[in-house]
């Protein structure tokens, strides 16, 4: 691996170098990343007329364009030399994450084991000697790489927003950071304790807040990825928005604990019996779904738009000050019961169930509205809401 | 085959070589040399043989909510012979039956049949590159369809089973064929729509075999595959269940009248009587009265029939009366003084709630072996 020069992204804040490397030591490191990283897995399979055209293209000298990669481990210093920011990637390439190629990484490593399946060995050493460049990020504004990575997107086979995000934070995973811990269902069946969350949810929940919908349907459409560029150019990349988003919620999650009196569901306290399970048993269980999570981004990114929020502080001042107007118990069966009405009659329940949570939050935090900071009265308005939205 | 999806250069192409990857819990649909991933989103149950099920593509009036899951009990075999429920419910975990044995395991072989089956073939045929990256059942199956699946092996014969026998009483609960009109029938009134929200208060449906004296019968055979469904004007409803009252009282007066022509020739009656006879089973109240035989007139259904009916009656300045005779001058108005409740919406409400029990009672009479 050779690097060839270093610029400065002055937009994301992150450093790029432009590196020669050859296909053998490029696949060796490939394997890796894709090995340790399940996000980062192939999707769609490559066809065989694939192989043979990339196989063509190296014969014939062809040069496959850079494939972009980013490594938060490594910092990149004033004065640092080439030779020492080498050394420190190959130190940390189990940490690299490839933002585009992907699909042309999963060509390379299926041509090189077609090759090795039928006993080419000439050609395989033509193959591994080749060379190949890419672009590496230093840095740690994922925000920034983020926009990087659907800029570099739009145009080709298409990455979902989610996908890519995934992506970008898997390095988050299973770390303690500022008190809380992401986690996967594969580590665990179910975050237990009030600081753990799962991992998949908040990346919904972030993509929510980023899309400004609690819809999580992944977008592949050109326009889509240039309307979510528009949206993340007008965020203010010096902080990690992603740590405000999940600190942010987890205050509210917790500030929601205290208020209700270690409220756990009891049937003989409503009025009807409720047609099913209950969405959530205790507090903790209902606002930790990922039904709320996506509610609460898409709510925040929306009153973002609206004007009504300049920053996660403003929400996070709102949540220190939130409160019932009557009993806990009350606000949070009324809430039980409306969920198991959606589950009733809703197309689409988790949709749905989306859609109230996302009303629940923008109610609560609209300082505009009659119901800021009033959860009783957030809960009622944004069911009514719901009801003359899809009813 | 069942998927068909259109290459770049919108040439149909068959997805018909299917396996599933347990591991990795997804379909993978072959085509040519490449592949498409479809997860199995929900829990994975699969205890089942394909071959022994049917699959039915329906539509319903109004029970279209993901939760709307229901096992079908056959009457007469008194057990479940499947489950009727909207494709949503095999694309989400969030409904009651997510985690129900009996139901995943009829799930997953419904997931299967859509995807392999030559009963039916997909109703959308989506661009390949739309759907490489992510696909799903809604690509292929537009989102208001509803599944009923079949067990064969509950039946003593395994091919049984016809789904037109039982069309009748699907009905009943607002199922039909899936057509592509479906979507003008789900603009029906608010009204129509809720009555069979009650439902929802049952884990379970009943359905009956339709009479083997109609089974054959090709006007009461189009009722139900296509004219009910094909519009749901009230006024159409009405004329086309009231023809099946007029057919019944045709055939019972054939039967009356051989037999009527029989006494006469065995000079067991005189000319006179046999006239007087004919004179009687021709009067058209005498004629409606036989339906009182068909379906006793306490029967719940009769009941709530003969109020509506009387409803209507009433507000229109008529005096209320007996069951059958109600039903007959709710006919005559609707033939003779349509006039009156065209422009009414309270009175069309009306109409509408006689039609949807007089559906009921049309499916008990045609389901009934005992005329």
């Amino acid at each position: 691996m050779e690097i060839k020069s270093l610029l400065e992204d002055k937009r994301i804040n992150a450093k790029n170098a432009l590196i020669e490397i050859t296909f053998k030591e490029y696949i060796d490191k490939a394997k890796i990343i894709l090995g340790n990283n399940e996000f980062q897995r192939k999707r769609v399979k490559s066809s065989s007329s694939v192989y043979s055209l990339l196989k063509q293209d190296i014969n014939a000298g062809c040069i496959i364009p850079p494939i972009v990669l980013a490594i938060s481990e490594v910092e990149v210093k004033n004065g640092d030399t080439f030779d020492q920011i080498v050394t420190e990637i190959d130190k940390h390439s189990d940490k690299l994450l490839i933002l585009d190629g992907l699909q042309r990484t999963n060509s390379i490593i299926d041509l090189e084991k077609e090759l090795i399946k039928n006993g080419d060995a000439e050609f395989l050493e033509k193959l591994y000697s080749s060379t190949l460049r890419l672009e590496i990020y230093f840095g740690i504004n994922k925000l920034g790489i983020l926009y990087r990575m659907l800029t570099l997107n739009t145009g080709q086979t298409p990455m979902s927003a989610r996908h890519q995000i995934e992506i970008l934070y898997s390095d988050m995973l299973g770390k303690d950071f500022e008190g809380l811990k992401l986690i996967t269902e594969i580590q665990d069946a179910r975050p237990e304790n009030l600081n753990e969350y799962n991992f998949r949810d908040v990346i919904e929940g972030f993509n929510s807040y980023l899309e400004r919908s609690e819809q999580t349907i992944d977008r592949f459409d050109i326009l889509d990825n240039i309307k979510s560029l528009e949206k993340l150019s007008k965020e203010n990349q010096e902080n990690d928005l992603f740590v405000d988003f999940i600190k942010t919620f987890h205050m509210f999650n917790e500030k929601i604990i205290a208020l209700s009196n270690n409220w756990t569901f009891d049937e003989s306290t409503l009025e009807q019996k409720l047609n099913g399970t209950p969405f959530g048993k205790s507090v903790d269980r209902i606002f930790k779904k990922s039904q709320s999570i996506t509610g609460f981004g898409a709510a925040i990114g929306k009153l973002f738009d609206f004007g009504v929020v300049s920053s996660f502080k403003d929400v996070q001042n709102a949540i220190t000050s939130i409160e019932y107007t009557n009993e806990p118990n009350e606000g949070l069966n009324n809430m039980i019961v409306k969920l198991d009405k959606i589950r009733l009659f809703a197309k689409k329940i988790g949709n749905d169930q989306r859609l109230l949570f996302m009303l629940f939050f923008k109610e609560l935090f609209d300082n505009k509205g009659d119901s800021y900071k009033n959860i009783d009265i957030a809960i009622e308005e944004a069911f009514n809401t719901y009801i003359r939205k899809t009813q | 085959m069942a998927l068909v999806a259109l290459n770049s250069i919108d040439e149909q192409v068959a997805l018909d070589k299917v396996e599933f990857k347990e591991v990795e819990k997804e379909f993978v649909l072959n085509f040519g040399e490449d592949e498409i991933f479809l997860k199995y989103p929900i829990e994975l149950s699969k205890d089942h043989n394909p071959d022994d099920f049917l699959l039915f593509q329906l539509s319903n009036l109004s029970l279209t909510a993901e939760n709307d899951i229901f096992q079908v009990v056959e009457e007469k075999l008194d057990k479940r012979i499947g489950w009727v429920f909207p494709i949503q419910s095999l694309m989400s975990n969030f409904h009651e039956k997510s985690s129900d044995k009996y139901f995943l395991n009829y799930a997953f072989i419904a997931y299967n049949l859509l995807l392999t089956s030559n009963q039916f073939s997909s109703n959308i045929k989506p661009k390949i590159s739309d759907i490489s990256n992510t696909c799903s059942l809604q690509d292929f199956f537009p989102e208001d369809t509803i599944l009923f699946i079949v067990s064969k092996n509950a039946f003593p014969q395994p091919d049984e089973f016809n789904l037109k026998n039982y069309l009748p009483s699907l009905c009943s609960y607002g199922y039909f064929r899936y057509s592509w009109n479906s979507k003008e029938i789900s603009k029906a009134s608010s009204n129509i729509l809720s009555y069979y929200h009650h439902y929802r208060n049952s884990e379970k449906i009943k359905i009956k075999s339709i009479s083997s004296k109609f089974n054959s019968n090709p006007f009461i055979e189009e009722l139900y595959e296509s004219l009910l469904f094909s519009s749901r004007h009230h006024l159409l409803i009405f004329h086309y269940l009231y023809q099946v009252v007029e057919y019944l009282i045709d055939e019972n007066f054939k039967l009356e009248f051989d037999k009527l022509l029989i006494e006469f020739q065995s000079d067991n009656i005189s000319r006179l009587d046999f006239r007087e006879e004919l004179s009687t089973s021709l009067n058209e109240k005498k004629r409606i009265n036989k339906i009182n035989e068909l379906v006793k007139p306490d029967n719940k259904i009769c009941t709530e029939l003969l109020n509506e009916c009387n409803r209507l009656l009433v507000m229109i300045d008529k005096s209320k009366t007996t069951y059958v005779e109600a039903l007959y001058k709710v006919r005559s108005l609707l033939v003779h003084e349509y006039r009156i409740i065209a422009s009414k919406p309270e009175l069309i409400e009306i109409v509408e709630n006689i039609n949807l029990r007089f559906e009921h009672l049309i499916t008990e009479i045609l389901n009934s072996d005992s005329n």
